[in-house]
């Protein structure tokens, strides 16, 4: 649950007065009564809450620490070493994203001891659903030890660079449904195990590491495309015909122009099932070519773009 | 057209010069379906904005977002 700012409810007056009884009447609140009230509480009110006492601690820290976005360096370390020396809090924690605000921190340099103390506290979230890591250095990779980690993800968005403890990590999400590689490798040496990630049905980055994982059931698929791959676009979507039953949705991006009509035509042929494809450059001096290659029986079409005109003959 | 499922394309009409105005795009939406009549939704990006067309009955209406109010979530995901 995401913390809401100043979020109101029809039945906060109620549950205030059932407080104000309760307490003057010198008893303690009930665990779900604590729960209505921190569940519609304002996020700033959070900490305070959970100062008050047990019931409300219990409840307050629970929704604290659901969702952590930790853009802040100095934020971002103090919350970690929380959590990994109250063992408690790790279990509480159902999203993770912890990166650099460039915008605020980007003179501030994360050092080994940061990336130390952010595994320190993965290591107790064994409920972890969701992560997002960005590690600006890119190689402080060790933080994904899996000896060191207790979670099945079912999200993962990576930012940071691919090598053997990236691989080991992904060979240990057993679970995983989706997955966004943002540094990914040019080159295959360090290639994914052959049965890992079995569940993985969407997958964003680099036609590197697409190529790998055309035997799972992916039903989505956005591919960087990168000139100095060392894997051909036109060889990669050939081999889309191994997860063409159920890929839906086929994404490119930055898809040289020159080969837009060449893998659209096979795009067609290896995939017809697909739902969406895009984005394809779209070239206004061979339409006609375009089409037809597409498998269309086309008549003519002329289009003189520079010429001001458009003419459907 | 082989692709009998297909319901929505995305295309770069980034570098025409002219750069396509609505009535060119219009065009251009049409003649996409007759080729692949399973189309109900094409978005053209032109530069930092993105037009869709979302068929409607037998007619095509668009609109477009540009700069900080294009979608954070990408159509391909929605599918």
């Amino acid at each position: 649950m995401q913390v809401q700012l100043g979020e109101t409810h029809p039945q906060t007056r109620e549950i205030s007065l059932l407080t104000m009884s309760s307490a003057s009447a010198g008893g303690s609140l009930s665990p779900e009564l604590c729960g209505r009230i921190v569940k519609w509480a304002r996020g700033s009110d959070l900490p305070f809450l959970a100062r008050t006492c047990k019931s409300f601690q219990t409840v307050s820290e629970k929704r604290i620490y659901d969702t952590l976005v930790l853009g802040n360096p100095t934020v971002a370390f103090d919350a970690c070493r929380s959590i990994s020396t109250a063992e408690r809090l790790g279990p509480y924690v159902h999203q993770f994203f912890i990166y650099q605000d460039q915008n605020r921190y980007r003179n501030v340099t994360l050092h080994v001891q940061f990336w130390q103390m952010v595994q320190a506290a993965m290591n107790h979230m064994c409920n972890l659903e969701k992560f997002y890591i960005h590690d600006p250095a890119g190689h402080n990779t060790f933080v994904l030890d899996p000896t060191q980690l207790n979670f099945q993800l079912d999200d993962a968005q990576i930012r940071i660079n691919w090598d053997a403890h990236v691989v080991d990590f992904l060979a240990s999400q057993l679970s995983l449904d989706r997955l966004t590689v943002m540094y990914g490798p040019d080159n295959f040496e360090y290639p994914l195990a052959p049965d890992a990630l079995p569940a993985l049905k969407q997958f964003i980055g680099a036609i590197t590491v697409a190529v790998q994982l055309l035997t799972r059931p992916l039903t989505h698929l956005q591919v960087h495309v990168d000139e100095t791959s060392s894997v051909p676009v036109l060889s990669f979507i050939r081999r889309l015909s191994a997860t063409s039953a159920t890929l839906r949705s086929l994404s490119f991006l930055e898809l040289p122009d020159a080969i837009a009509i060449d893998a659209l035509k096979l795009i067609s042929t290896t995939c017809p099932q697909l739902r969406y494809v895009g984005v394809l450059s779209f070239p206004s001096r061979h339409v006609s070519s375009y089409l037809s290659s597409a498998g269309f029986v086309i008549n003519k079409i002329i289009l003189t773009c520079s010429a001001k005109k458009f003419i459907v003959a | 057209m082989n692709m009998h499922n297909l319901r929505i394309m995305e295309l770069d009409l980034t570098k025409w010069d002219p750069q396509p105005t609505g009535a060119l795009q219009k065009i251009l939406t049409t003649e996409l379906r007759i080729f692949c009549p399973s189309v109900e939704f094409i978005a053209f990006w032109v530069g930092g904005t993105r037009f869709f067309w979302t068929l409607d009955g037998d007619n095509w209406t668009y609109h477009y977002e540009t700069g900080q109010n294009i979608r954070f979530e990408p159509i391909w995901k929605n599918v």
